[in-house]
């Protein structure tokens, strides 16, 4: 009993400079963490989507410029937030594919009120808008469509730009 | 007759200073990854699902350092049996957590001695570890012998 009646006294002690060590420590260093983190975002977990997913496909500049004209449809650039600033798609939102979780909290509304999607990446290389629809076909949005070499092609048919609107980005 | 005594005490006392020092190193060595790598440490508590997200900072930033004294405290012979009070309780809250995630059949790193992504999921060799690791902190917090 003595035995531990020392083991007591001697643990709150230990405890008593470990906490506030640890605590100063973490505050201290680089990659010190945040001691009460802000959830991240769950984006699969998003009731409020419309279900049955559908396959996304790929769109045609014609029909692509029709839409834009017409005011049907949300054009999401897929690029990195340097990208967008230097130049996007009259109107277009950012979304980058890269930093989906971060992001997609804020764009999620406008998504959801519109009535088409167009996610665009630029060069034929790209597979960002690709993969972004394929990710919002997933999650349960409906009317999803990218432009294939997408600002390449908006820029080469002389479609209206923006560029450095920080106001459009999500 | 007061030899064997006398020899049956130091091997008892060498049992106790190798049980403690193992103790103690075995968690240093622990304690070193989860020190290094906060935030991987904390990732592992949450994949855990037993505290909220916004609660599994707090021991990630604490239970490193904490192992980390506990274990050079044994180490040096210095306030051992309160630095094995509170490995014991850590261990039996290891035991318990590890118990649950069996239970619940998830998949995913212990992060008991290594964070590293190609550690094994837990299993029931963990509970053994812990289960064994619990025996030499009992010794060490009843034995009462003289100080070593």
């Amino acid at each position: 009993m003595e035995t531990l009646k020392t083991g007591i006294k001697e643990a709150i002690l230990i405890i008593a400079i470990a906490i506030p060590l640890a605590l100063a420590i973490n505050m201290l260093r680089k990659d010190g963490i945040p001691l009460f983190p802000v959830p991240k975002p769950e984006p699969i977990e998003v009731s409020a989507i419309p279900s049955k997913p559908i396959k996304p496909e790929l769109i045609s500049i014609e029909i692509a410029s029709q839409k834009f004209h017409e005011k049907k449809a949300l054009f999401i650039d897929a690029r990195s937030c340097e990208d967008y600033r230097a130049g996007h798609i009259s109107g277009a939102i950012n979304l980058p594919f890269h930093e989906f979780s971060h992001y997609f909290p804020n764009v999620m509304p406008l998504l959801e009120k519109a009535e088409a999607i167009i996610a665009y990446c630029d060069g034929t290389d790209c597979s960002l808008g690709h993969d972004l629809t394929n990710l919002l076909s997933e999650m349960g949005f409906e009317h999803i469509f990218y432009l294939g070499n997408g600002l390449t092609e908006w820029i080469g048919h002389g479609l209206p730009l923006e560029k450095e609107d920080a106001n459009k980005q999500s | 007759m007061q030899t064997n005594n006398l020899n049956k005490k130091n091997i008892l006392k060498a049992i106790f200073i190798l049980t403690r020092i193992m103790f103690g190193g075995t968690f240093i060595w622990a304690s070193l990854d989860k020190f290094l790598h906060p935030q991987v440490f904390a990732d592992i508590i949450l994949n855990y699902k037993i505290l909220p997200a916004q609660l599994v900072n707090l021991p990630a930033i604490i239970l490193p350092l904490l192992e980390l004294l506990c274990g050079v405290l044994l180490l040096c012979g210095i306030y051992f049996r309160g630095s094995a009070l509170i490995l014991n309780t850590l261990l039996i809250i290891f035991i318990g957590a590890i118990g649950s995630v069996l239970a619940r059949g998830i998949d995913i790193r212990c992060g008991c001695f290594t964070l590293s992504q190609s550690a094994d999921s837990v299993a029931l060799s963990d509970l053994t570890i812990d289960g064994l690791l619990l025996l030499a902190g009992i010794l060490v917090l009843f034995y009462r012998g003289e100080k070593p």
